[in-house]
């Protein structure tokens, strides 16, 4: 039996086609493209461009879920003190979704109220929110996102994971002042 | 298998929705994902339809593919998780079915007369591909991927997820348990049922499953 990985070598014979490209052919073609990425997979190159940013502020603001930890409601928890934004200059929001035991499929949605508006590429992007569905570790998830502030104000950034059945939401105090 | 350059260009086509080539980056392949299904599916009918679902989601996910590994590596590690999943959802099913290389060797007469040594040699990979279903799929994997196709420690640390250290614990288990299995079929040769069932425990220390 000490041969056992050579008798599994035997196995590596090619099977006979029967088909089988044909068939894969005809669903690749049904499926049309491949996905495009979700917002947050393309924040490692917008990363990149954070030093030639002038004047630009790092914003740390970090929110913890429990994701899947039992709590008596899922509600909007404040955040004690307000993160100081300078209007007109863009800020990277650390959002840490902190889960007990791995996920497979967490339903991600960050929300902007007016006055806020997501950055990527060197623009402002129109959409007012995202959401996107993706695998969460044990542990800490960190999601980097790039808001600008449009005028002083103190706004709530919103940002809610949907696990199965259980939603759970938080927010992010930001107060944008003039600078 | 393509040249770098090619591969590079190859892969921004696909990214870009061009089938065929993406059909092009995965032909040398398509054996091995292939063989990689067959060890995970219930019946030998359902391997390629198995294959051709983890293929599918190589493709959907063409995008999230940053050249952090070989395209190799990232293929099959998407089509590694595709098995998993397949085989997990199963798993609480426990529906016995018959196998059908039992069939294809019924028919095998009719269709070419195999010589002895020809037919003996049939069985034992039947027997073999039977045992390796009923190894856990954490270890199934990694002999498959190590043993059958030549894999590295290293590959399979950054196919699987996890230390080399892992990989190697892995596969000794799993040849422990190999082993174990065919020797029971080889006591119970002549009553073998022939059937294949995804294991009852594949739960691993450490795993979260």
């Amino acid at each position: 039996m000490n041969d056992l990985p050579d008798r599994l070598r035997s196995l590596s014979e090619d099977p006979p086609d029967g088909g089988f490209a044909a068939a894969l052919h005809r669903r690749l073609a049904e499926a049309g493209a491949p996905r495009p990425l979700p917002f947050w997979r393309r924040l490692p190159e917008m990363r990149l461009l954070w030093p030639a940013l002038a004047g630009a502020t790092a914003v740390a603001a970090v929110l913890v879920f429990g994701v899947l930890r039992a709590r008596p409601a899922a509600r909007p928890r404040e955040v004690a003190a307000a993160t100081q934004l300078p209007a007109t200059k863009v800020a990277m929001v650390r959002v840490n979704l902190s889960a007990e035991v791995e996920v497979a499929d967490a339903h991600i949605r960050v929300e902007l109220p007016e006055g806020l508006a997501f950055w990527s590429d060197g623009e402002e992007l129109n959409q007012r929110h995202f959401e996107w569905t993706q695998a969460l570790r044990a542990g800490d998830n960190e999601i980097p996102i790039a808001v600008r502030g449009l005028k002083p104000g103190r706004y709530r950034m919103t940002v809610s994971a949907l696990i199965g059945s259980e939603r759970v939401e938080d927010e992010v105090l930001l107060q944008v002042v003039d600078g | 298998m393509p040249r770098e350059a090619d591969l590079d260009a190859l892969l921004t086509r696909a990214q870009g929705g061009d089938v065929r080539a993406f059909e092009a980056l995965l032909q040398s392949y398509l054996p091995k994902v292939r063989r990689f299904a067959r060890a995970f599916a219930l019946v030998e009918a359902d391997a390629d339809d198995l294959a051709q679902d983890a293929l599918m989601k190589v493709y959907k996910s063409l995008k999230l593919f940053r050249y952090q590994s070989a395209f190799s590596t990232w293929l099959f590690a998407i089509t590694r998780n595709s098995f998993l999943d397949s085989a997990k959802s199963r798993a609480g099913r426990q529906r016995g079915v018959e196998d059908s290389l039992n069939e294809r060797h019924a028919r095998a007469p009719s269709e070419a007369p195999l010589a002895d040594e020809e037919l003996s040699r049939e069985q034992e990979k039947a027997r073999l591909w039977r045992a390796l279903r009923q190894v856990p799929a954490e270890f199934r994997s990694a002999l498959v991927l190590f043993d059958l196709e030549g894999h590295t420690y290293d590959e399979l640390a950054v196919i699987e997820g996890v230390p080399v250290g892992t990989v190697k614990s892995r596969l000794f288990r799993g040849r422990v348990l190999l082993r174990k299995l065919l020797g029971e079929e080889q006591e119970a040769s002549g009553t073998s049922s022939g059937t294949s069932q995804e294991p009852r425990s594949s739960k691993l220390p450490g795993s979260t499953s």
